[in-house]
């Protein structure tokens, strides 16, 4: 009994029937239901979501507070939005901040780095009885936009990079239970080599040749598909796949990184990542959700870098914040730039927000900051957002407190909120829930209930109007 | 026509697993469920599924292609079960120096146990401590109970030189700057955790920060009538140990027994208050109290092993290695409520074991073995049952997995896939150590990762990129788009492939050897069988050109075959 399957008639099954590994049992009747109850936004194409990996220290960036640890160099001034702002750390975002609308009274609800990330990439608490099964945000949108996929679409709907290995993090939430190819490309901008999807140049015959002789001895050819191992499927749709970016005419443009943009962006990782989403963005080639991750906020100790270097000398040998944030500084700016030169702004939602903020007042024993759950802040752009060039919120003189929320509600803003707010912009109704998986529970796309009680979580819809 | 075709296959069904010899009680269990289930089950594998299938299984390496063909060509009715033999080193009988040979099975299951000990970098030099201590118990055949024990109860000076003090410095929680000072009572907590999930596969996590009742009904019916209470007396045979971080070297620690006991007043670092209560250390899964006097953490590796769970657990595990499904699943996520079929839990709730006469009868003959590893893992690939082939003329449905009726597929390890595209292609990097002078050159011979990942850093992204754990949990094996385009076209895939000095390509082009020799050869080295008729003419084309370029293009093509990539 042969079924005569095209390949994207596999791509289809392949996406509806797949499941996981063989070592856990994974249903196969996820069902998406909703009470369609919220108009979702529908304002962007595309997400990027800058994950600063650590928790950013908030009143020496984005929510800048003077005080008498704060160092000269900091260079504090008045930005074109109104805000004090260090230039010493952040020149070129100043030069962007008109085009963002700055958040203050965000909060967070951990203080543990691997719980506040499952935050950040999930918009959910931590739960080990379920959290082999929960998919990331990422995964969620790429399961959205299947149905939305173009035949000319060659890249990934989610796209991660540069997440910062070692386990104090905890690891890249990518689909749990959700079928395979919700999963992130994950791309690598540290490693030495060039990615995988670039055929050096003069290799497409050889390449071509090589598929061939792959192809005309594929073993699956052989096989018949309703007893082929669920594995081998999965396996040629994504070898599939794979061939099909390489082959695209686009790919290079996508991955090639040129010299001078490079330079624009910083030529760091974190530079040539952000470059790598701009390409993506530009491409429209399916991507809707792109986690950029940015590791080493977490400042315990010597937060201003290292004091024996001469001030005024490359930040990026200073340690500390300067050296991380002169990488973000050049990458984000460059993109907000290089997006809305190319009319793609408003329609790219950026989001760019650790996963907590840092203890106000005197610095540590180590001349660090620890972790601050009350206070985080975040910066919004594109997808929509209005009136850029404002602030939502206010902190006290230390950045301890919120003492203005400036969003309709009477509590700060929590990872809930920004997670149902990506999904709004991006057109999905975030009060879908999946039923049928393995634990029997629902996953709602954004649950209401938090460690606190019913808080109801929401778009943040005060960017928007 | 149809009918009668669909009929006849209905009868060889009904005729049951009557074709399939039974080697042992394994079969017995699994065939006569079958039977009753009229289930449509795979046939016996060929011998180059079952040769290949079970040297990467059990020394996470491919055979050589001089042992393939001489396996092949064997006509002794039990060749197999010698094969299986060769595969397991000869237990040593004098002290002799060890890794002066390679062990493969050994490099294989020290580095298994070192994933699941989670021994990583946050041990420094005890992960080599650790990995040597693993690897010399797998050689000795010590058995499992025996090193269970030692690892509860594992006391040091310097984990930078006692192997098991490792697995309890492991799972230290520490306070304030997370450097100096251990929270004693989430260590405690942490331990029981710990042990309770490798060694009973029962995972009390849940139950550290809030009772069972109103949270895990749907869960897990046993776990959703205990308390926190009951984990914190569980973790009270902890209650003396403290590990303390030596001062001056960092992360080097002292394991020792001498706190006072599990203080259910001190503040922990990630969960809510804990509330006084009887802390009597007891054991829960049998309510079993501590005898007075005995020393704490000796009285709960006793009782831990005696427990029949022990076993049970553990067979689950290794079984789950090797047929790629548990006979309860998740391995770690026991019901003991739901275990024994002669009381059944209250419905919707199901007995958990797929078959849970034949666990018994596996923790039984493990037990009455002394627990002796090796004869656990022979015994489960030595049955029909592990050597039945992954194809099936019938569509595979889920009852095809649950009653073991035909192989599942597995993906190589990051590592096993590495060590493999070297093997194949003979070209290795030659690695360091961090700690000490040993070289080596198979990933899976490193204690760590650490030993290489910013010198060769892209193979390490390679390893990465196929689910390489930095061992909070165990390895992924999941597929995935980035994973598929490193075989097609990464650097470190495409270097090895090259004919280089040395290389297994070189050799054979310089040898005197016929085209379809050359094919040949190539195709025992990757997949470990010869080339059908059809297979051997592709490879002949690609030759037949350029003779370099093709052969390294039909390797390349060798090399990205999902019979390769995966075990059947």
């Amino acid at each position: 009994m042969n079924l005569n399957i095209t390949r994207r008639d596999l791509l289809r099954v392949g996406a509806v029937t797949l499941s996981g590994c063989p070592l856990t049992l994974f249903p196969r009747n996820l069902k998406a239901s909703s009470d369609e109850k919220v108009q979702p936004r529908g304002s962007a194409d595309c997400v990027v979501f800058f994950n600063l990996v650590g928790g950013p220290s908030q009143m020496d960036t984005f929510d800048l507070k003077e005080s008498k640890t704060t160092p000269a160099d900091l260079d504090v001034r008045t930005a074109p939005n109104g805000v004090r702002w260090p230039y010493g750390l952040l020149p070129k975002t100043a030069g962007v901040l008109n085009d963002t609308v700055l958040v203050r009274s965000m909060a967070a609800w951990d203080t543990l780095h691997n719980f506040g990330q499952y935050y950040q990439q999930v918009g959910h608490a931590y739960s080990a009885a379920r959290a082999a099964e929960m998919p990331s945000m990422g995964a969620i949108i790429a399961q959205e936009f299947r149905s939305r996929s173009k035949p000319a679409d060659f890249l990934p709907t989610f796209v991660a990079m540069n997440f910062p290995t070692g386990s104090v993090n905890g690891p890249l939430i990518k689909e749990g239970s959700l079928d395979s190819d919700t999963s992130p490309l994950t791309v690598d901008t540290k490693a030495a080599s060039s990615l995988p999807f670039l055929l050096a140049p003069g290799m497409e015959g050889r390449f071509d040749r090589r598929m061939e002789a792959l192809e005309s001895f594929d073993s699956m050819r052989e096989m018949d598909r309703a007893s082929a191992p669920k594995r081998f499927l999965e396996w040629e749709a994504f070898t599939k796949s794979a061939q099909r970016m390489m082959k695209s005419p686009e790919i290079g443009k996508v991955f090639t990184l040129d010299e001078a943009a490079r330079e624009r962006y910083g030529r760091t990782p974190m530079g040539d990542a952000c470059l790598i989403a701009r390409n993506i963005i530009q491409a429209r080639a399916g991507t809707r959700y792109i986690l950029i991750n940015q590791g080493g906020w977490d400042h315990h100790a010597a937060i201003y870098g290292k004091e024996d270097i001469a001030r005024g000398e490359d930040k990026k040998q200073r340690g500390g914040l300067y050296s991380l944030c002169a990488e973000l500084d050049s990458a984000f700016s460059a993109l907000v730039t290089d997006l809305k030169a190319a009319a793609l702004l408003d329609r790219t939602f950026i989001v760019c927000t650790g996963e907590f903020g840092r203890t106000p007042g005197d610095l540590n024993d180590a001349k660090g900051r620890d972790h601050w759950p009350a206070v985080r802040s975040a910066l919004f752009a594109g997808g929509g957002v209005k009136h850029p060039g404002r602030v939502m919120g206010a902190t006290d003189d230390a950045a301890a407190k919120i003492t203005r929320l400036d969003w309709g509600l009477k509590r700060p803003i929590y990872p809930e909120d920004v997670t149902a707010t990506i999904y709004s912009v991006l057109g999905i109704d975030w009060t879908k829930k999946i039923s049928g998986m393995p634990s029997g529970r629902d996953f709602q796309y954004v649950e209401p209930m938090s460690s606190t009680g019913f808080i109801g979580s929401t778009e943040i819809t005060d960017l928007f109007v | 026509m149809k009918g009668i075709y669909s009929s006849a296959l209905l009868l060889a069904v009904n005729l049951g697993a009557a074709d399939l010899p039974r080697r042992n009680f394994i079969d017995e269990y699994v065939f006569s469920k079958i039977e009753k289930d009229h289930v449509p089950h795979a046939k016996l594998s060929s011998d180059a599924e079952f040769l290949r299938r079970v040297t990467l299984d059990l020394t996470g390496r491919l055979p050589e292609p001089e042992a393939v063909k001489k396996f092949l060509a064997d006509t002794d009715p039990n060749k197999r079960d010698k094969w299986i033999d060769s595969l397991f080193p000869a237990l040593p009988t004098m002290g002799v120096g060890r890794r002066l040979v390679e062990k493969p099975f050994l490099d294989r299951w020290a580095y298994f146990f070192s994933d699941l000990f989670r021994n990583d970098e946050q041990l420094r030099e005890g992960t080599d401590i650790f990995s040597n201590y693993l690897y010399k118990a797998l050689e000795l055949n010590v058995p499992y109970d025996q090193t269970v024990k030692d690892l509860i109860t594992a006391t040091a000076l310097s984990t930078w030189t006692s192997g098991p003090a490792n697995f309890i410095a492991r799972e230290r929680v520490m306070d304030g700057d997370g450097y100096s000072v251990m929270n004693h009572e989430d260590t405690c907590d942490e331990m029981a955790i710990w042990t309770s999930k490798l060694f009973l596969g029962v995972n009390v996590e849940c139950i550290s920060c809030h009772d069972g009742r109103g949270h895990l009904e749907k869960v897990n019916l046993w776990l959703s009538q205990k308390k926190r209470a009951d984990l914190w007396r569980e973790a009270a045979f902890f209650g003396k140990t403290y590990v303390a971080p030596s001062y001056g070297r960092f992360p080097e620690f002292t394991v020792l027994d001498s706190e006072k006991g599990y203080d259910p007043t001190t503040k922990s670092t990630a969960r809510m208050p804990r509330h006084q209560t009887d802390l009597t250390p007891t054991f829960l899964l049998t309510g079993e109290k501590l005898v007075p006097g005995k020393p704490e953490r000796q009285a709960y590796a006793d009782m831990l092993v005696a427990s029949p769970q022990f076993a049970r657990a553990t067979v689950n595990l290794f079984w789950a290695q090797l047929m790629g499904r548990g006979i309860v699943e998740p391995v770690f996520g026991f019901d003991m409520a739901r275990q024994d079929p002669a009381h059944p839990p209250p419905a919707p709730w199901t007995v958990q074991p797929s078959h849970p006469e034949l666990l018994n009868a596996l923790a039984d003959d493990f037990r009455a073995h002394h627990y002796d590893f090796r004869h656990l893992l022979k015994t489960i690939v030595s049955s029909t049952t592990y050597q039945l082939a992954t194809e099936m003329d019938a569509p595979r449905s889920a009852a095809v997995d649950e009653h073991f009726a035909a192989h599942v597929v597995r993906r190589l390890s990051a590592e096993e896939l590495w060590d493999a595209i070297s093997q194949a292609t003979n070209v290795f990097d030659e690695m360091k150590s961090l700690y000490g002078p040993k070289t080596y050159k198979r990933v899976m011979q490193a204690s760590f990762y650490h030993d290489y990942e910013s010198k060769l850093k892209d193979m390490f992204n390679l390893l990465q990129c196929f689910g390489q754990t930095d061992r909070e949990e165990m390895p992924s094996d999941r597929s995935s788009l980035v994973q598929s385009a490193s075989l097609l076209n990464s650097d470190p895939v495409l270097k090895r492939i090259k004919i280089q000095k040395g290389s297994r390509l070189e050799t054979l082009l310089n040898g005197n050897l016929s085209d379809a020799e050359i094919v040949r050869e190539l195709f025992l080295a990757t997949v470990s069988r010869y080339p059908t008729a059809k297979e051997e003419s592709v490879g002949l084309k690609l030759l037949k050109g350029n003779r370099e370029q093709g052969a390294e293009d039909l390797l390349w093509a060798l090399i990205n075959r999902i019979d390769f990539i995966f075990n059947t």
